[in-house]
């Protein structure tokens, strides 16, 4: 039993936001097939930095795909080809010996590029910014359960809180859209007694906040749902727009 | 209107998918109207009747046909004005894509709407100017319009439909056709916020095979005339 894999890596360099990148080839040997995505990447830089090549730079940080700092493309699916996974919790043993594999950014306007697979996702900020929050008094916190939340209502929110942002969602949108992700704050917040004071104004300000960042408009492809390592599901991108209708309706 | 442009993206897919429901809703009617072709003796005798019945509305129809012609234009200036702001969303291209699949509903249907949509739309105008704005013909029926002369568009059809370029073009674009109403029947009701876990399901399952049925349905009629003569 094979337990180590050979691959061939294209691999997006690029050296800062305005220069323009290209692909660097690179073969690994003897890839265990029992370590994460990340640590492949971890023994490759190892291996350039022995021969004096600038190491690869990718973002990382929890390594146990909750924190959603991860991410790149993976043969044109963002996360790679394992669904509900973060790059980092993507292990080798689905890969074939011998595969040859394309990484690449998540490419998007609003996300540039900052170094070869590291993009600048502070658009996302923006978009909570815009009315992603609830408005409180400040003071004492408040009594624990002092606000009653049926138990499906409370499952319902905490399924579109689930996003951790990681930026999936735009990468692989046809339309590099930020439906999904904008969606389910709105949604998260609209399902919870907390947020419907604010709602009209949070819907409108957060859409606009998402078109002024220039990302696309949702067709409704559902690519978004498919590489999201949370699921967040594309009902999410419905209530919104429900919600639009009414802000503007009532 | 005046606004238009900087109305949300969200709100310019509600107006997509609105005509594009409406205009769905028009195709079926029209399919149904061509059933008359295939009924009535002398052949095309129903069909005519049928094309002057509608005329026969006068100013009515006059103003449904600027109707039609006003959501067929807001759904092309509204959905290349959105693709426009897309392509620029993305302004470096991936090497590679793919298709993720699972939950995902990404087909070549759907990535390629505005293709298919814009083919369509030449189709349409050839397809008015063919036959609306065609050569007119008149014939006479004792039972249709009081035996006076009515246009005589079957004779028309007849003709161009002897054509195997002009059968070959219909064949292409109702294919096309077929795809964009694939995606975009189910598309329509999720753009407008309309989600439900089995109506969602339905809808999509339902929705190429849709597509498909009023393809087919419209191209049996250059098909069979081409056969028949």
């Amino acid at each position: 039993m094979a337990n180590t894999i050979n691959l061939k890596l294209q691999v997006w360099r690029q050296e800062s936001a305005d220069s323009s990148g290209d692909f660097h080839y690179y073969s690994m040997e003897d890839v265990p097939v029992d370590i994460s995505f990340l640590e492949m990447l971890d023994i490759l830089n190892e291996n350039l930095t022995k021969s004096g090549i600038v190491p690869i730079s990718f973002d990382s940080d929890c390594r146990e795909g909750i924190c959603g700092t991860c991410g790149f493309v993976i043969n044109g699916i963002a996360h790679g080809p394992q669904s509900r996974t973060t790059v980092c919790q993507l292990h080798m043993r689905h890969f074939n010996d011998g595969d040859t594999l394309v990484i690449e950014p998540f490419r998007a306007t609003p996300f540039k590029i900052v170094k070869d697979l590291v993009v600048d996702r502070g658009s996302f900020d923006k978009i909570i910014q815009a009315g992603g929050y609830v408005s409180i008094n400040t003071g004492n916190g408040p009594d624990a359960n002092s606000i009653l939340i049926g138990k499906e209502d409370a499952e319902e929110a905490f399924d579109s809180a689930a996003c951790i942002g990681c930026g999936a969602c735009v990468a692989s949108c046809p339309n590099a859209s930020a439906a999904l992700f904008t969606s389910a704050k709105i949604s998260h917040l609209l399902q919870l007694p907390q947020g419907q004071i604010e709602q009209k104004a949070r819907v409108k300000s957060m859409v606009d906040k998402m078109d002024e960042e220039g990302f696309g408009a949702c067709s409704n492809h559902a690519e978004c749902e498919a590489v999201c390592p949370k699921g967040i599901s594309i009902k999410n991108i419905a209530n919104m727009r429900r919600s639009l209708i009414k802000s503007i309706v009532k | 209107m005046a606004n238009f442009i900087t109305i949300s993206s969200v709100l310019k897919k509600i107006i997509i998918a609105v005509t594009g429901i409406s205009l769905f809703l028009f195709l079926i009617v029209h399919l149904l109207g061509n059933i008359t072709i295939f009924t009535g003796s002398p052949p095309g005798r129903d069909f005519n009747a049928y094309a002057h019945f509608l005329e026969s509305f006068g100013i009515l129809f006059t103003i449904a046909e600027l109707g039609l012609l006003g959501f067929f234009g807001l759904h092309i200036t509204t959905s290349l004005y959105t693709n426009l702001i897309n392509y620029k969303s993305r302004k470096s291209r991936y090497a590679v894509s793919n298709f993720a699949g699972g939950k995902s509903k990404k087909t070549y249907a759907s990535t390629s709407m505005v293709i298919t949509g814009v083919v369509v739309m030449a189709f349409l105008i050839w397809h008015v100017l063919q036959f609306r704005f065609g050569p007119y013909y008149e014939t006479i029926y004792l039972s249709v319009n009081g035996g006076e002369p009515v246009r005589d568009l079957y004779r028309l059809i007849t003709e161009e439909f002897s054509n195997v370029w002009v059968v070959l073009g219909y064949t292409v674009a109702l294919s096309l056709l077929s795809l964009h109403l694939g995606h975009g029947f189910w598309s329509s009701f999720q753009s407008l916020g309309i989600y439900g876990k089995t109506f969602t399901r339905v809808t999509y399952s339902i929705s190429y095979l849709l597509g498909l049925i009023i393809s087919l349905g419209f191209l049996i009629i250059p098909l069979y005339i081409f056969w028949i003569n």
